[in-house]
């Protein structure tokens, strides 16, 4: 048996080792890359809106049938108005980072942005 | 030499190997014990004596090897850390064996270990997702391609510079 | 001839390629799942496969509504609420155990907390829309009726009793009983999983590639996403479970006649405890004892009794004062980061 594998690092080496690298370059950027904001409409278990807060050109408003109007801005949302007694949500104010929610207890009525953030805490306490 | 000559010497060569393969592997973990290595990252030394079990051997014996170092696996470090060794090692014997045995543009062994390192992560890998059911641990991939692929090569040249030496030996020719 | 050198290699790699991309291609990292229940929200987030989740999630929030059937004040079905109307009711077994627990916890913690104050809590109305400072001759009478030592919890015949007007209000514990439901469930399947409830989390399991679960304390001057600090744990094992509550006073207030009323009573005065903490966030290995720790640390403020508690318990906790100082137990140093510059250590010799 004539050893021809013996000499180190031949065209084809460098060809899989660089295929290998560039598959591992991609994934990372496939897994790693910061996600756009999406902002979430959950309304008792049910997700009704996904939005994608980076693709949102002009501000609008989304008016829930539980009698809340949530407002959509590029980079941003927030509850613009709610008929509950405590204003607790509209109170809460813009979310614009990953890990934001506000939430309208009454209406069972949850936004919140989600996405890849590295810096931002898995949740939060208070 | 006659064909039972050959069985058993094939036969006594993969028992050392495979001898070879534990003492490599309990003395990597000796050595690396105390560096800060990323989860799942390891040397992978011990692939110097698959490799070579795949090369002159032959892939049953190959994949008798790996088999018996899953079972070391087994005894030192649980269930769930053989059944990841021994996914990893399949998929990782076998794509030796393949590229091993491309006849146009082989690959060195330097070329042969970092593909095949790469492919053990991929299997580990995957059986570690399989088990949990969900793809996560995938994000953990390209980590582990790299180390695989650096440590690959690294056995590599171990390889070359010890095969021709073994190969002098004529055992079974 | 040597084209094809090439070409064969590369052709195996292609192939290669393509099956790790197809296993990447369903790299989903967690499941986000929300209910509302308790009057709070319930979200996890679920490192398992989406049919996983979706049955975890299900289980998860079942026991925290079976919670709150047994266990709320404010719903008139609920056995608690028929205890405190009728002042003795047949309670089934969650509840009396529920209820021990927590009458446990209050001598545990000296009366500091106290499971008897619902005639108190009644009054001041923080549960409803319009809290208020109560008339004082109310106050002194419901006040009367707060003691652990007239309550009755009868296995025998599968009832509870309270002493006369006597209400309970297992308001600073509800949520605490829930998460070690939850955690009970998530113990079963172990998944890795973040559960908040209502300000309160339960960190269950290892996080992927060995990275750290991160809780945000919030900041008791910003606003309700904010926080001034992270904690970090990084677990050894997959059992590992950190349950962490917080008390703050900023959480329901009102003001009248140019007063200020927060809603942490004390069970000595009936009223806002009178502190200069403005929250109190406790890390325990129990979601019950994290929840009423971080309370009775709250109105017993920070002093060497307060510091035993949490030794006694194992737990760990972060102060933060009216003066924007904030005070870590040793336990936590490590895992406590300062995100906001206005906050300063507090000078508390521990």
């Amino acid at each position: 048996m004539k050893d021809k594998a013996g000499r180190f690092l031949r065209p084809a080496d460098l060809i899989a080792v660089a295929a290998i690298l560039l598959l591992a370059g991609a994934l990372w950027l496939l897994t790693n890359s910061r996600q756009g904001e999406t902002a979430e409409i959950v309304c008792d278990r049910e997700v009704l809106y996904t939005i994608r807060l980076s693709e949102v050109k002009e501000p609008y408003e989304i008016r829930l049938e539980n009698g809340i109007t949530v407002a959509v801005e590029p980079g941003a949302v927030f509850f613009a108005s709610s008929d509950c007694a405590n204003q607790l949500c509209v109170r809460t104010g813009r979310l614009t980072r990953v890990g934001q929610s506000a939430a309208c207890l009454p209406h069972k009525t949850l936004i919140r942005v989600t996405g890849r953030d590295k810096t931002a805490p898995d949740a939060l306490t208070g | 030499m006659n064909e039972k000559h050959r069985q058993l010497t094939a036969l006594t060569v993969s028992a050392i190997l495979a001898a070879a393969a534990l003492a490599t592997s309990f003395f990597e973990r000796t050595l690396t014990a105390g560096l800060p290595l990323p989860p799942g990252v390891k040397p992978g030394l011990s692939n110097v004596a698959v490799t070579f079990a795949c090369a002159v051997l032959g892939l049953p014996y190959a994949l008798a090897v790996t088999a018996i170092k899953a079972g070391f696996t087994l005894l030192t470090a649980g269930p769930t850390a053989a059944l990841l060794s021994l996914c990893g090692g399949l998929l990782s014997v076998l794509t030796m064996y393949l590229l091993l045995k491309i006849k146009t543009g082989r690959l060195s062994y330097a070329g042969v270990s970092a593909v095949s390192g790469a492919m053990h992560n991929i299997g580990q890998l995957a059986a570690a997702s399989a088990m949990v059911g969900s793809a996560m641990y995938l994000s953990w991939l390209p980590v582990l391609l790299l180390s695989g692929v650096g440590f690959g090569l690294l056995t590599g040249v171990i390889l070359n510079a010890v095969m021709p030496a073994l190969m002098k030996l004529k055992w079974f020719r | 001839m040597r084209l094809q050198r090439i070409l064969r290699p590369a052709a195996l790699l292609c192939a290669l390629l393509t099956l790790c991309g197809m296993l990447t291609g369903c790299a989903a990292s967690y499941q986000e799942r929300t209910a509302f229940a308790m009057g709070s929200v319930l979200t996890a987030r679920l490192y398992a496969p989406k049919d996983k989740a979706d049955d975890l999630f299900g289980r998860m929030a079942g026991k925290v509504e079976e919670a709150d059937r047994c266990l709320s004040a404010n719903d008139p079905a609920s056995e608690i609420a028929a205890v405190n109307a009728k002042g003795s009711a047949n309670a089934g077994a969650f509840t009396r155990k529920a209820l021990g627990d927590m009458v446990m916890l209050c001598h545990l913690l000296n009366g500091t907390v106290d499971v008897t104050m619902g005639a108190v809590t009644e009054l001041w109305g923080f549960a409803t829309d319009e809290p208020r400072k109560p008339d004082e001759a109310a106050l002194q009478a419901a006040l009367a009726t707060v003691g652990l030592d007239r309550l009755l919890i009868d296995n025998t015949n599968e009832t509870i009793v309270v002493g006369k007007g006597q209400k309970i209000d297992p308001g600073a514990f509800g949520k605490g009983v829930a998460l070690d439901e939850i955690y009970n469930v998530l113990h079963t399947a172990s998944y890795p999983a973040v559960v908040s409830f209502g300000g309160s989390v339960l960190l269950f399991g290892q996080p992927k590639n060995g990275k750290s679960w991160t809780v945000g304390v919030r900041d008791p001057f910003g606003g309700e996403n904010d926080y001034f600090a992270k904690l970090s744990f990084t677990p050894e094992s997959g059992d590992y479970a950190g349950f962490i509550s917080t008390s703050g006073s900023y959480e329901k207030s009102f003001t009248q006649n140019g007063v200020t009323y927060h809603h942490i009573l004390s069970p000595q005065t009936g009223c806002p405890v009178e502190t200069d903490l403005v929250s109190v966030t406790v890390y325990a290995p129990g979601g019950l004892n994290s929840d009423a720790l971080s309370t009775a640390c709250f109105i017993n403020g920070l002093n060497p009794q307060t510091l035993q508690w949490l030794q006694n318990f194992g737990a760990e906790a972060v102060f933060v004062n009216k003066d924007k100082e904030y005070y870590v137990t040793d336990g936590l140093s490590e895992a406590f980061t300062l995100t906001d510059d206005a906050f300063t250590p507090m000078a508390y010799e521990g």
